[in-house]
This record gives C-alpha cells, structure tokens and sequence, in this order.
C-alpha cells in the first residue's frame, strides 16, 4: 500500500517545521498573546501527525493480531494515541478551563499510560532481534544506560533536597517518572538502532532514537523549571517536546517507507 | 536424477524462505519482498536460484538484524529436510545453505541405495 509523500518532501517538511517552530518561540517576546495560544494549541497538531504516522504504519503492517509487527505497531500507535490524547487534555485545562500550568493533572496520567504500549511494542522489535547483537554491544548499552539513570537520579535527588515544602509527594512522583520511563524506552530503542545500524530501517530508528532524546531532554528540564517554579507557557524547553514529535512522525514514516 | 533432486530442493528452498520471512507476520513478509523485488530483482519464485544476492538483500535493509531471519530460515529449511540444525555463528548464510543441500542430497542417495 502506498501511503503519502516521497522521502525527501517528508524530512524537508520536517526540517522546515522544525524550523519555523523554532523561530516562533525565538521571537516571542513581541507577541505575548499569540505565544500563550500557540503553546497549548499546537502540540496536539505535532502530536497528532506523529500519532497518524503510526496509525499508518500500522495500516501498512497489519496483518493479523498474531503477527509480530501487528502488535509491535498496535503498541507504538496506542502509545501515540495517549502522548496525543495528554497533549489535547492539557490544551484543555490550559485554553478552555483556564488553568494556567495542569501539572500534574489526568493528561499526565493518559500520557505515562502511553508509555506501557510504547515500552512493549520497543521490547517485542528488540527481542525479537535481540539474538542478533554481540554480549559486548549490549553490556556498553547497559554501562550508558546506568551512567544515564545514575546522572538523572543524582540530578533529580538533588532538586527533591532543595525543592520547596509545599511542592507535593505526587508532583516530584510524576517529576521523577518522566524522565526514568523516557530512559526506559531509550535502553531499548538504541540496542534497535545498534542491531540495524547498517540497514534501511536504520534511518527510522535514528529519528526514534532522537525523538525520544528530545522528549528526555524536554521532560527533565519541564521536571527542573516547574520545581523551580520557573515554568511558564511558551518556555523554551516546550521546542525539544515540538522536535520529538516531529522526529517520531519521521520516524514512523521513514519506517514503513523502507519496510 | 541429480538435476531432478536439486530442483526438488530448490522448491523446499522456497518454501522455507517464505514460512522464514514469516517470523514478523504477513504484511511485513510483502513488504520484504517488495523491496528485494525492486532493489534486487528478486521474487518469491526465482529467490531460490539467487541466495546471496538474497542474504545481501535481507542485509540491505535490517542490517545485523538480517541474521535472526536468516536463523528462521534455515530453521524451517533444516526441519523440512528433516536434517539436525545446529547454529553456527562462523559460517554464514549461503554457506549453511549449501552445506544443508550437500546433507540432504548425501541422505537422499544413502536411502536410496538401502532401498
């Protein structure tokens, strides 16, 4: 089946999106009312293209609900489909109900659900290769991937020693949860880029690999600002949200284009 | 009788590389060939007679991941020929292919000759 546009008009949309996005949140200071609608109305667009991206692939794949790639893409399009579902509920809370930061609110909620899909359809593609890679490409894996965890634990008990009182047990949970389960999905995905490193799908898990990097990125410095009490809507930090989704739609796209 | 034991192969052969590609369902099994067929020249039905342009396609597009469909190839070949599988990492694709072929056509003449 032959689904939208060639390669190179996809990653110049991308590029050229990205871009854009970039220079809105760059020049914002001359338009304060627009960046305060713009922040909470476009993520559920960027995140809607990466959830169709996946619905695609999944059209593209399915088979039946026994076969391997059937469940691998019923997983990584019901994660989509939470992330987008958490990104159109804090639009919500923020443009219809006038909540000016809901966090932490139900959105969180239905977006740390979409990390359970996401993490078994990750771990059926890797372990259905995984007989593929060396003792010693998955033991430097395990050694980054403490590193990381290590880094992020020290990082993140440092802000709870110095957080204010009045900054809640749930909020440092879900502040603390983000990013771990970010790292969770990173361990897998970069032993998927490692196993096809010299192949087609290569491509598509270097977008996913950076898109997950993005939202890891995204999620720590979202969990730093909004216990520094720093966090505001049109900051900065919303760009590596904006970026992940954009390179999770290349990726799902580059993917069921080279497969 | 050689000719007639090699094209019998050559259709197990077939029949293995397609139950092989199974490993991640049907729809992936086409688009697999899809590309083999666009980038390699290679169909279901002459893939048989072209093993290592077909190893070098299956690379082309999983990289090292090629080897785990490769193992379910040789899997499902070796259980046809009803020959013991052992995986063996130093040799490659073809070459366990062509070693399978040497069994199975060495059985096939030692039964004959009992019978």
């Amino acid at each position: 089946m032959y689904i939208g546009c060639d390669m190179k008009t996809a990653y110049w949309i991308g590029a050229i999106l990205g871009v854009s996005i970039t220079l809105i949140y760059l020049f914002q200071e001359r338009y304060p009312d627009f960046m305060n609608l713009f922040s909470n109305a476009f993520p559920p667009f960027v995140a809607g293209a990466a959830m169709i991206a996946s619905v695609f692939a999944l059209m593209k794949y399915w088979g039946n609900l026994g076969d391997r790639f059937s469940k691998i893409w019923i997983g990584f399009s019901s994660g989509m489909v939470c992330w987008f579902l958490g990104e159109l509920g804090w639009a919500i809370y923020t443009l219809i109900l006038n909540v000016e930061i809901p966090y932490p609110s139900i959105a969180d909620v239905v977006w740390l659900i979409g990390y359970i899909p996401l993490f078994i359809a990750l771990f059926l593609y890797v372990r259905t290769f995984r007989s593929a890679t060396s003792k010693l490409m998955r033991i430097a894996t395990d050694i980054g991937l403490f590193t990381g965890s290590f880094t992020l634990f020290v990082f993140f008990a440092a802000q709870i020693l110095v957080a204010p009182v009045e900054e809640g047990i749930i909020t440092l949970i879900f502040d603390l949860a983000y990013p771990a389960l970010d790292l969770a999905l990173l361990s897998l995905s970069i032993l998927a880029l490692l196993i096809f490193a010299k192949g087609k799908i290569a491509r598509a898990w270097f977008f996913i690999n950076g898109a997950i990097l993005m939202t890891i990125v995204g999620d720590m410095l979202f969990s730093y600002t909004t216990l520094q009490g720093t966090y505001y809507n049109g900051h900065f930090l919303e760009l590596f949200f904006h970026w992940g989704y954009i390179l999770f739609a290349l990726g799902f796209y580059t993917h069921q284009k080279e497969l | 009788m050689p000719k007639e034991r090699e094209e019998q192969f050559a259709e197990i052969l077939n029949e293995a590389l397609d139950s092989g590609l199974l490993l991640l369902g049907e729809s992936a099994r086409k688009a697999i060939y899809f590309h083999l067929k666009k980038d390699f020249s290679i169909t279901k039905e002459n893939a048989a007679g072209r093993m290592e342009a077909f190893a070098r396609g299956l690379e082309s597009i999983f990289g090292a991941g090629a080897l785990v469909i490769e193992r379910s190839i040789l899997n499902v070949l070796y259980s046809k020929l009803e020959l013991s599988y052992e995986n063996n990492e130093d040799s490659g694709f073809v070459e366990s292919l062509k070693r399978a072929r040497d069994e199975w056509l060495n059985k096939v003449r030692l039964d004959v000759s009992l019978i």
